[in-house]
């Protein structure tokens, strides 16, 4: 008995962002998905925000278009600026959908404080941290907990102070609900979040040294995808604005992002395959097939046309070898870059001036289609976000921006391909609820 | 070169793939049994991390609160093998502890339990519903008297199967597992009628136990009894080239893979038998690639609220059962996103482990009952009855649902 083989519209190899937006909207606009990554997607390592362009400027659009301008190889410019609105647009609406909206707008950078109270401009963030703008210059409370690691608000708000000058306080809460129990990680913390009692315990004990506070400051843990109404819940016990602060993985508000996506991915019938290792084949400049290995045999599908969203060097989508190789992981397709070891980083660990990986990428054309060893384009394959060169999404604070654009930009090549592209598609961006 | 090429990697595959780790935590976030309870610290900390402090005696004892998901193991980015780490340590620690409890041995052995209550099922079946007995039950053997214990059926699969008189040419074997002989046998049938629709005769080859439970209860040596002498009985199908196709993805995935990557029987003839095991839905959905799946439905107008089990999500090969139940005009299958049901073959029947499985099994519990559906759908037996336990309301097998297209009725 040979193996099946499977045959959708479309293949999305990959679930960080760029891939689970660009599977959801094919699935939105009708075509068949299938969803497959090798680990449990990058979403769960990130900050939860959505960066654009995070230099200090201040419009994050016009930096774009700036960008755009002068870097024809930005991914930005190979997406479009029209990309970036939509793809936004399509994320914002489905978050809405789920009960846990963005806010801010891509004319204005947030300035939100980061864990170890440094500032990072940021884009749109979800409501839960909108307190936090520090543009707002409120005296606020931070508040930690006593056995949660990697998140100090003594330490926080004396670098606060510094950054910022805001008036800031930081205080651990010692909450007997929390007293001999392991030490937390920020996934466990938010499990208790979702229990009303917890959050009556937690009220109480902030109310007490709340002082001139206006503005509370928690860890990112308040509640998994509920986080709205529990943050709300927190405000009314409290009596004062509540925001939250990214952390250190397990973010919080990573995974609420992943789970979101996913789950407006299952209800459109994606069928979504977590933790495989494939291998593709590309006949000519067609890709045919991928193969998955499956348990016991290997499992064959094939598509009109796939996603390459495997996330570059840092994702898996791209090996570097230690003799200097490099190597694209699905398709084997060329990899654009210095390939001598030693010419990937510069001195400085933090350069201001670019680091020479960035430019580690496939060659794409116009399309976003992947060049294979002639310069031909692949046909039917689209290349997302850090599988791309000419960008460093950590310089430039950049990550989630380039995602959605380049996201939204292969969904709709993806959808020309496949006839199946209608005008309106993107924006009328719906998830089920 | 790299370390993978060395011929000594293979036999310890599992255990060097801890180097791999980065600590990213991605396995903190996603285990079911850590989010719901202290008493695990998670699989990073006892998989990974206590591995490199595990050359002598047993350093965690807490990885026996480990359910064996395996959904460690799949969302892993670098690749190790979590569950499997998992798996063996508490293997080593039962060794070290002289073998498994009379509990767990009794628990392990689903086959042994059938044989032995076949001949009383109706006093075995009454004892069981009996609350004062479960109560005892629970004091001496530490079987926690709520978790859903199937009744044992008096009449046998195989019996039933001797008189079939379905004839074809076209032949599959049927692994139909402990639960459809012993407590389930309408499940087999269905299978050899949902089989029999499409052209296939079911053959029953001779087999025991795949030995999964053993294999979750630490006791290694018997389950490597149990797989060779099930490899050596369904040998002669594999080399026949009959698929042998199965009901539950997890016995399934025990002679797909863990045979070979959990009790290290690497032989060609188990990698032979291996590589014609077939989920059935799996089978099925070949059929239907090649044009050969009869698509003779009647409308069946439901509402199924379909749950991936754990082990199915590890054979890799997609939502076999979705892409089925799709076909069926009128049915209209939900998939749930919650990642486990929490029973975890025989870790929910512990008096210990109980209240965890139900916590763990709350968010699927939730999930289904939203949906409205009257019914739900998942491949594995255990999860059935413990999704059953949790959401009061039936639970079935994707293939009963497919029956009832084929016999165009709701």
């Amino acid at each position: 008995m040979v193996d099946g083989v499977r045959h959708y519209d479309a293949i999305v190899i990959g679930a960080g962002l760029s891939g689970l937006v660009a599977a959801g909207l094919l699935a939105e606009a009708g075509a068949r998905v299938y969803l497959i990554a090798k680990g449990g997607g990058f979403l769960h390592f990130t900050s939860g925000c959505v960066d654009v362009w995070g230099d200090g400027t201040p419009n994050p659009r016009a930096s774009v278009t700036r960008v755009s301008r002068e870097l024809p190889n930005h991914p930005y410019a190979r997406a479009g600026t029209e990309s970036l609105e939509k793809g936004v647009a399509f994320f914002s609406h489905v978050m809405a959908d789920a009960g846990y909206p963005f806010e801010g707008s891509l004319d204005r950078i947030r300035l939100m404080p980061t864990a170890i109270g440094s500032v990072r401009a940021t884009c749109l963030t979800p409501a839960t941290m909108s307190a936090g703008d520090l543009v707002d210059t409120a005296p606020t409370l931070i508040a930690g907990f006593s056995n949660y690691r990697d998140f100090y608000p003594p330490y926080l708000a004396a670098n606060l102070r510094r950054q910022a000058s805001i008036n800031v306080t930081g205080a651990y809460l010692d909450l007997p609900h929390l007293h001999g129990r392991k030490h937390l990680l920020s996934t466990d913390l938010a499990h208790d979040f979702g229990n009303a009692q917890f959050r009556e315990e937690v009220g109480r004990n902030v109310r007490r040294i709340l002082g001139g506070a206006e503005r509370v400051g928690f860890p990112a843990v308040l509640g998994g995808e509920r986080a709205q109404e529990v943050s709300t819940h927190l405000q009314t016990l409290i009596q004062s604005s509540v925001f939250e602060i990214s952390t250190l993985p397990p973010s919080v508000p990573g995974i609420r992002l992943h789970t979101i996506l996913r789950r407006s991915l299952t209800r459109r019938r994606v069928r979504v395959e977590i933790g495989f290792w494939t291998g593709g084949r590309i006949v000519g400049t067609r890709a045919e097939s991928l193969v998955v290995r499956s348990a016991g045999h290997e499992t064959t599908y094939t598509a009109d046309c796939f996603v390459l969203a495997t996330g570059g060097t840092g994702g898996g989508g791209i090996r570097a070898f230690p003799d200097g190789r490099l190597q694209e992981t699905v398709f084997d397709l060329p990899v654009r870059g210095p390939n001598d070891r030693n010419a990937w980083a510069r001195a400085e660990f933090l350069s201001a001036d670019p680091q020479p990986y960035s430019e580690i990428g496939l060659g794409v054309d116009a399309r976003l289609r992947p060049l294979d060893r002639s310069d031909r384009a692949i046909e039917n394959v689209f290349v997302t976000a850090s599988n791309l060169p000419g960008w460093d999404p950590v310089r430039e604070r950049s990550g989630e921006g380039v995602a959605l654009a380049t996201g939204w930009r292969v969904a709709r090549e993806a959808l020309d391909l496949l006839g199946l592209r209608s005008e309106s598609t993107p924006v009328t961006a719906r998830a089920q609820s | 070169m790299s370390v993978a090429d060395f011929p000594a990697f293979e036999a310890h595959r599992i255990e060097l793939s801890t180097d791999a780790c980065i600590k990213c935590n991605v396995c903190q976030s996603y285990c079911p049994v850590s989010n719901v309870t202290d008493l695990f610290p998670g699989p990073k900390y006892v998989g990974p991390q206590a591995q490199r402090l595990r050359i002598g005696p047993s350093v965690d004892h807490s990885v026996d609160y480990c359910s064996g998901c395996t959904v460690c193991t799949r969302v892993c980015p670098s690749g190790v093998r979590i569950a499997e780490l998992n798996s063996r340590a508490r293997a080593a620690m039962v060794r070290a502890r002289g073998g498994p409890s009379l509990r767990d041995r009794l628990i392990a052995r689903p086959e042994l339990m059938g044989q032995l209550s076949r001949p009383f099922a109706p006093l075995v079946n009454y004892t069981l519903q009996n609350r004062l007995f479960r109560l005892a039950l629970q004091a001496v053997l530490r079987i926690d008297a709520r978790s859903p214990m199937p009744t044992f059926s008096r009449r046998s699969f195989r019996a039933w199967h001797r008189r079939y008189p379905y004839r074809s040419d076209r032949k599959v074997a049927y692994f139909y597992a402990c639960s459809t002989e012993y407590y389930e046998p309408e499940l087999g049938e269905k299978a050899v009628k949902v089989l029999e629709r499409n052209g296939y005769q079911t053959l029953l080859p001779p087999q025991n136990c795949c030995g999964l439970p053993l294999i979750s209860n630490g006791d290694y040596a018997a389950a490597r009894t149990y797989a060779q002498r099930n490899i050596r009985r369904l040998l002669p199908m594999a080399r026949a080239g009959i698929p042998i196709v199965a009901t539950s993805t997890s016995c399934s995935l025990t002679l797909k893979q863990y045979y070979r990557d959990l009790l290290d029987i690497r032989t060609e003839e188990a990698d032979l038998v291996a590589s014609n095991v077939f989920d059935i839905c799996e089978f099925l959905r070949i059929l239907y690639e090649r044009g050969q799946m009869n698509l003779d439905f009647g409308e069946v107008d439901l509402e199924v609220a379909y749950h991936a089990p754990c082990q199915l999500k590890s054979h890799g090969i997609g939502r076999p059962a979705l892409d089925l139940m799709e076909l069926v005009p009128g049915l209209l299958p939900i998939e749930m996103d919650a990642e486990c049901c929490g029973t975890a073959g025989t870790y929910g029947y512990k008096r210990e482990k109980y209240d965890i499985a139900m916590k763990v099994g709350e968010t699927l519990f939730e999930q289904i009952a939203d949906t409205g559906a009257p019914v739900s759908s998942c491949d594995s037996e255990t999860c059935r009855w413990q999704i059953e336990h949790g959401t009061h309301r039936p639970s079935l097998h994707p293939i009963e649902i497919l029956l009832q297209g084929y016999e165009g009725k709701a």
